[in-house]
């Protein structure tokens, strides 16, 4: 090999040590990203939820509370409000709503919940279906806020479907023998769903109802002319 | 012409198992995304017996078992060549091929039997762990991680042994990136935004950046291989490769966390380094056309042929260069800063993107080892493209771009309808799905999915037969 | 949180079909672009022609900006896809620099 006029822009070992410094420090910055994301997506509790802190991921008992996704003016996109709406979109963490006839779920029994119900959904491979905070198959829909979804709400079609007066226990129904309720060719399979889980089930689509995914879904469920348009259809 | 094995090393012959298993999964994964393209169109197909959860699940699942197989393969394969020695354990090697190869059939067997279990721990440990992509029970991951630690302590000690070149380095570092990876996808955690943060550093993190370093440093190796490419140079720009794949690849995991309960920090970082992350695919396209434009110009002056002595590799590493930009780089692109993905995001574009992009930067390199493998068993010193070589690349590519452009449109519609006009609610969803602009890009997926796969049995047939034609045989 | 952040306002359905023609087209015309600028310098393309391949650039540097309005971007975004555009306009002359660097050194 002849050394002619020899630039540093040709050397091996300089590429070489220049892929491994970029590659250190692309890494050193993901790690320290990390541990400031890992601090902000930890869990609440309820200790939070009574001091009014708001949590990106907040506790397990947000189950005893009122759930809406609403505009806040601050964020400019929607974010889930907890136990009522200061008017601005902020969480009151006031306002109570029964989940299956109860609204005193201490944390212990919150936490066993939404336990069962992450379990539930990873032992019957809901994401091979659905999407999960927009991840996951696209052969059925999304389920981020689908606890906020009008279809299961007073007006929705699938209360009287399956005969419960409650969203949670029409939901609970339809996760144990989606068979039976069909609502379109494509149906949900019979996945062997307990009761229990269902519950699990449904503690775990209310609770990742109240995470806070920065907006997305955008204008779930509040797009007026969307609802007349799919009427019309 | 005699088809008598040519390998000089037991390590190549166990490179060419690994790279006749991953050739069957390649058709399971085919046959399995075939029954899924059904499945949209007719809902009642296999309803409650092979559902759509389970034939997708084991169709993406092949497709990334099939690429591991073949990467291990691969390295297998030019192990002797890089370190000029046989590879030290070579029987624990081959014990290990036949583990991982059983387990794989293990769990593909409990899939399709078993498919589904109690919300139990024994669930995630014994049955399916039920995080897409990575559904490998529990005993399967500490099995994979146990026999990927034989496979790198097999390539360490063979590399320090013998010659160790910087191919092999860039292979080694890559290696241990790779399987340490893979620890953050086994953890079970309450909080699915947690679940997902970590398992975006498994699924990004292989993809989009140790995959595309692992082809890289293939690529190297079959250019040196089939045009005689100088090493020197070949190994400089691996490394400068490495610097762009890694330096944009690793921070673009930013944009998997704009949704994910994450921060709002993540638009920023995904977008910046997601609007770098073609610059490397720009590069490579650059160079490959520099090399091209080059041996035209040798051609033209000196009558010397410098062709290359082995087309079909050649070809499907050429058709790396188109795919790897159209399918990571536009398709990747047009959805991946925040304000658009917003809409996008758990679309049929991201299936759309899946498709082209996992063909053209893996699939296509991969099959070039294939034919390399075939080249050394047969020790073929120039082997030409037959009509069936022909053939599957252009049925497969056609097909795969096919399906590309079907779920694009696709995509396009539910984005449209779905997400900016409905708000993705539930109705939102099947409005969506119902419409004919929908339910006829359906049925071209599955048309171009069928000619893929007609495509996939001239490969097979081509792999099988190649080395017995005499016409594109010179020994 | 004290400082408002963005407002993200909902993109017109009928800007989505530009949008995604428009990214596309960034990456295209960066390629056509690169293309160019090599053939070129290989001398395989008369120099005239390194117009046409600026020309691509300034076409990309418009559908970036057509792309960057139509999404409303936050200054931010604007500001990486600036980035973006400067290192697409250096990229090929680098790369052909760097390869025939490498080439004067190892080759022969």
């Amino acid at each position: 090999m002849s050394r002619k006029k020899v630039s540093v822009w040709s050397d091996n070992r300089f590429w070489q040590r220049s892929a491994t410094w970029v590659t250190g420090f692309a890494s050193l910055l993901l790690i320290w990203l990390t541990f400031d994301t890992m601090g902000q997506i930890s869990m609440g509790n309820q200790k939070d939820i009574d001091n009014h802190v708001v949590k990106r991921v907040p506790s397990a008992t947000v189950i005893n509370y009122k759930v809406e996704y609403n505009m806040n003016n601050h964020r400019g996109h929607e974010v889930p409000v907890i136990g009522g709406d200061d008017g601005k979109g902020n969480s009151l963490f006031k306002v109570k709503e029964k989940f299956f006839g109860r609204d005193d779920y201490s944390q212990k029994e919150a936490d066993a919940l939404l336990h069962l119900g992450k379990l539930a959904s990873q032992a019957k491979n809901c994401m091979d279906c659905h999407t999960l905070l927009g991840n996951g198959a696209y052969y059925a829909p999304d389920l981020t806020k689908a606890w906020l979804d009008p279809a299961w709400g007073k007006n929705g079609p699938m209360q009287a479907m399956t005969g419960k007066s409650t969203k949670e226990e029409a939901m609970a129904e339809f996760l144990q023998h989606p068979g039976k309720y069909p609502t379109h060719a494509r149906m949900m399979p019979n996945l062997g769903i307990t009761p229990k889980e269902a519950v699990g089930l449904v503690a775990f689509l209310k609770h990742m109802a109240t995470i806070d995914t920065n907006g997305f879904p955008r204008g779930f469920g509040k797009i007026k002319e969307g609802v007349v348009y799919a009427k019309t259809k | 012409m005699q088809r008598q094995n040519n390998f000089k090393y037991e390590s190549q012959k166990l490179g060419s198992w690994y790279f006749t298993v991953a050739v069957i999964l390649f058709g399971a994964q085919l046959v399995l995304g075939l029954v899924s393209a059904i499945q949209f169109i007719y809902p009642s197909f296999l309803y409650d017996i092979l559902d759509f959860s389970i034939t997708r699940m084991i169709h993406i699942n092949a497709l990334v078992v099939w690429m591991v197989y073949a990467m291990i393969g691969s390295v297998y394969y030019l192990l002797p060549d890089e370190t000029g020695i046989e590879t030290v354990g070579i029987g624990m090697g081959k014990l290990l091929f036949w583990i991982l190869t059983l387990a794989v059939t293990v769990v593909v067997l409990v899939y399709i039997f078993i498919q589904v279990g109690p919300a139990t721990q024994a669930t995630i440990w014994l049955i399916t762990e039920g995080r897409e992509y990575i559904e490998a029970p529990r005993w399967a991951d500490i099995g994979i991680v146990v026999v990927v630690l034989g496979f790198l302590a097999n390539t360490f000690l063979t590399a320090l042994k013998g010659r160790r070149t910087g191919i092999m380095t860039v292979i080694l570092s890559d290696m241990i990136a790779l399987a340490g990876l893979y620890l953050a996808g086994m953890y079970f955690t309450d909080n699915i935004s947690m679940d997902q943060y970590w398992w975006w550093w498994v699924i990004h993190l292989w993809v989009e950046a140790t995959w595309e370093v692992m082809v890289g440093a293939l690529a190297a190796y079959a250019l040196i291989k089939v045009v005689d490419a100088k090493r020197e140079i070949v190994e400089m720009w691996l490394w400068i490769e490495v610097a762009m794949l890694f330096g944009s690849g690793i921070l673009g995991l930013g944009h998997h966390y704009f949704w994910i309960g994450t921060p709002e920090y993540w638009w920023e970082i995904g977008a910046l380094f997601s609007a770098l992350e073609p610059m490397p695919l720009i590069g490579m396209f650059v160079h490959v056309l520099y090399d091209w434009g080059k041996e035209k110009g040798l051609k033209e002056n000196s009558g010397v042929d410098t062709s290359s002595n082995n087309t079909p590799a050649l070809l499907w590493l050429i058709s790396n260069g188109f795919g790897n930009f159209l399918g990571a780089g536009v398709w990747g692109f047009f959805h991946t800063l925040p304000q658009v993905n917003i809409y996008t995001h758990g679309t049929q574009f991201t299936a759309a993107h899946g498709h082209l992009a996992f063909f053209g930067a893996y699939a296509t390199i991969l099959t070039a080892m294939f034919y390399m493998g075939i080249q050394g068993k047969y020790g073929i010193k120039k082997l030409r493209a037959t009509f069936a070589s022909k053939m599957a690349i252009f049925l497969i590519t056609f097909g795969v771009l096919g399906m590309t452009v079907a779920l694009t449109i696709a995509g396009y519609e539910q984005v449209l309808i779905a997400r900016a006009q409905l708000g993705a609610t539930w109705d939102a969803f099947f409005v969506a799905q119902n419409q004919l602009w929908m339910s006829q890009a359906m049925d071209w997926r599955l048309i171009m999915g069928i000619v893929t796969t007609v495509g996939f049995f001239y490969l097979v047939k081509d792999l099988l037969t190649i080395s017995k034609s005499p016409k594109n045989v010179y020994k | 949180m004290t400082e408002p952040l963005y407002i993200r306002p909902i993109i017109e359905v009928s800007d989505f079909l530009p949008i995604f023609v428009s990214a596309a087209l960034i990456l295209l015309f960066g390629l056509i672009y690169a293309s160019v600028v090599t053939l070129v310098k290989m001398q395989r393309l008369k120099s005239i022609y390194m117009f046409l391949a600026y020309f691509f650039w300034i076409l990309q540097i418009y559908c970036t900006y057509f792309l960057t309005m139509k999404i409303h971007s936050q200054p931010f975004t604007i500001k990486a896809m600036m980035i973006a555009m400067v290192a697409y306009l250096m990229v090929p002359h680098i790369y052909y620099y760097l390869i025939t660097k490498s080439e004067e050194r190892y080759e022969d």
